[in-house]
C-alpha cells in the first residue's frame, strides 16, 4: 500500500466517525482505527521523505485522530514529532493548539477526583443559542467554570457524545465548537440535585469562547525577564 | 446551468460515495428547511451571470428527523456545494483531506503524488450560513476567511474559499493568489 492508500483508509474511518456523531452514535472506535491508519501512513511517508507540508499535515491529522479517540499519549507523541521537524507556521500553530488541548485532557485523565462523593447527583445539559452550535468533543477542553453553594464546586468532564444522557463528575466542562467557539457564546444549564435534603437547583452559565480565557499565555521573552 | 445534487451520491473530486452522499443529504435538508424544492436557483454571489438550478429528490420525514442539528447540516451542506463549485472553478480534479478537530481540512490538487500527498496543493476553506443576518453574511465570512488564509500564503499556496447561504441560495467562490 502507498502513503495515499493508507491515508485514504484513515479518512474513510474518519468519515464513519463523522457520520456516526451526526446520528448521535459513538465514534471513538472509528477514530481509533482512523488514527492507526494515519500513523501507518506517516511512518511509510517518513521512510521515504520529509517534505513539508505533507509531513506535518499527516502528523497533525494523526494527532487529531488520536485526540478524538482519547489516546492522549499517542496524540502527544505525534504532536512532538510534528513540532520537532520544520512545519510551516500555520501547521505549527495548529499543532501547538492541539498540544494545549491534549495536555489538558491528559492532566484531567490522570487527576484523582477528590470530589467523587458529589458526582452522583450532578448532570449537565447543553442548550444552543441561535446560530451557534456546541459540540462537546472531549472530556476536557477549553472551558472551566464553577459555581458557589457555600464554597465553590467545579464541574469537570463531559462525554463527547450523548451529552444529555451523561451523568458527569465534579470538575470542569469541556466544550468546543470548532471554529465557532472562537466567535460565539453558548449556554450550559447545570442541574444539581442534592439528594440527601431533596433540594434542586438549576444554574445557567454563560460559556465564553475559550480563546479569550484559556489560550496559553504568550511566553515571556528573555528580554522581558531581564527587564523585570 | 442545471446541477443534479444526486450526482454527489457517486462521489466527486476523488471522495467516496459514502461521504459525498452524507454531504448531499445535509445540503438538501438545509434547502428544504428553508422551504426550497428541487429546481431552486443557486446564485453565484460574485458573478451575477452565473446561476445554477439545483435538482434533487425530496427527503423523507424520517431522514429529516435524523438531522437534529441544523447548524451541523449547514456546515456539511456547504461542503457539498463547495465540492461542486471546486469541481467547476478550481481547475483541479481532486480534493485531499486531513483530520482536524471534529472534521477535515480540504486540499485541492492533482491526484498524482502517492507519497507527498499534500505537496503543491491549495487549501479549500468552506463555510455555510443557513440565513444571513446582521454581521453573519457571506461578505463578512469571505473577509474573515481571507484573513484566515493569509497564513496559508506562507506555504506559497493559493487558497480557495467557498461560502454558501441556504435561505436565499447563493454561493461565493474565491481564489486567493
Amino acid at each position: 500500500m502507498t502513503v495515499k492508500d493508507l491515508h485514504k483508509k484513515a479518512m474513510d474511518f474518519n468519515d464513519k466517525a463523522l457520520i456516526a456523531v451526526s446520528k448521535g452514535r459513538t465514534a471513538k472506535s472509528y477514530y481509533k482505527k482512523a488514527y492507526e491508519w494515519e500513523k501507518k501512513a506517516y511512518l511509510l511517508f517518513a521512510s521515504a521523505s520529509d517534505v513539508e507540508p505533507t509531513r506535518s499535515v499527516l502528523l497533525r491529522s494523526a494527532a487529531s485522530l488520536a485526540f478524538m479517540a482519547e489516546l492522549y499519549e499517542e496524540a502527544e507523541k505525534m504532536i512532538a514529532i510534528g513540532l520537532a521537524g520544520n512545519p510551516p507556521e500555520e501547521i505549527k500553530e495548529e499543532l501547538r493548539l492541539l498540544n494545549y488541548q491534549n495536555f489538558n485532557a491528559l492532566s484531567l485523565k490522570n487527576k484523582p477526583n477528590i470530589e467523587e462523593k458529589d458526582s452522583k447527583n450532578i448532570s449537565i445539559f447543553i442548550s444552543y443559542e441561535k446560530g451557534f452550535r456546541l459540540k462537546l468533543i472531549n472530556e476536557v477542553e477549553k472551558f472551566i467554570t464553577s459555581y458557589s453553594k457555600n464554597n465553590s464546586f467545579q464541574f469537570h468532564f463531559i462525554n463527547p457524545e450523548n451529552i444529555e444522557k451523561k451523568r458527569v463528575k465534579v470538575g470542569s466542562i469541556g466544550i468546543s465548537d470548532r471554529d465557532r467557539a472562537l466567535h460565539g457564546k453558548a449556554t450550559a444549564l447545570i442541574n444539581k440535585s442534592v439528594s440527601n435534603n431533596g433540594t434542586n437547583s438549576k444554574l445557567k452559565l454563560n460559556i465564553e469562547p475559550f480563546s479569550s480565557r484559556f489560550s496559553p499565555k504568550p511566553k515571556e521573552s528573555a528580554s522581558d525577564k531581564k527587564r523585570r | 446551468m442545471t446541477v443534479d445534487l444526486e450526482r454527489l451520491k457517486k462521489g466527486i473530486m476523488g471522495l467516496s460515495p459514502e461521504i459525498c452522499s452524507f454531504y448531499m443529504q445535509a445540503c438538501t435538508i438545509c434547502l428544504e428547511t428553508q422551504n426550497h424544492n428541487t429546481g431552486v436557483e443557486l446564485l453565484k454571489a460574485n458573478d451575477k451571470k452565473a446561476k445554477f438550478t439545483l435538482n434533487w429528490k425530496k427527503n423523507k420525514d424520517k431522514t429529516k428527523k435524523g438531522w437534529r442539528d441544523i447548524q451541523e447540516a449547514t456546515e456539511y451542506g456547504a461542503t457539498a456545494i463547495a465540492l461542486l463549485m471546486a469541481e467547476k472553478y478550481s481547475g483541479f480534479s481532486s480534493v485531499e483531506r486531513s483530520a482536524k478537530g471534529t472534521g477535515f481540512d480540504y486540499w485541492l490538487g492533482e491526484d498524482d503524488d502517492v507519497v507527498g500527498i499534500f505537496q503543491n496543493k491549495a487549501r479549500l476553506e468552506i463555510s455555510g450560513i443557513l440565513e444571513e443576518s446582521g454581521n453573519n453574511s457571506i461578505e463578512n465570512r469571505v473577509k474573515s476567511k481571507i484573513k484566515q488564509t493569509e497564513r496559508s500564503n506562507n506555504l506559497g499556496l493559493n487558497a480557495h474559499i467557498c461560502i454558501t447561504e441556504f435561505k436565499n441560495p447563493k454561493t461565493e467562490y474565491h481564489i486567493i493568489k
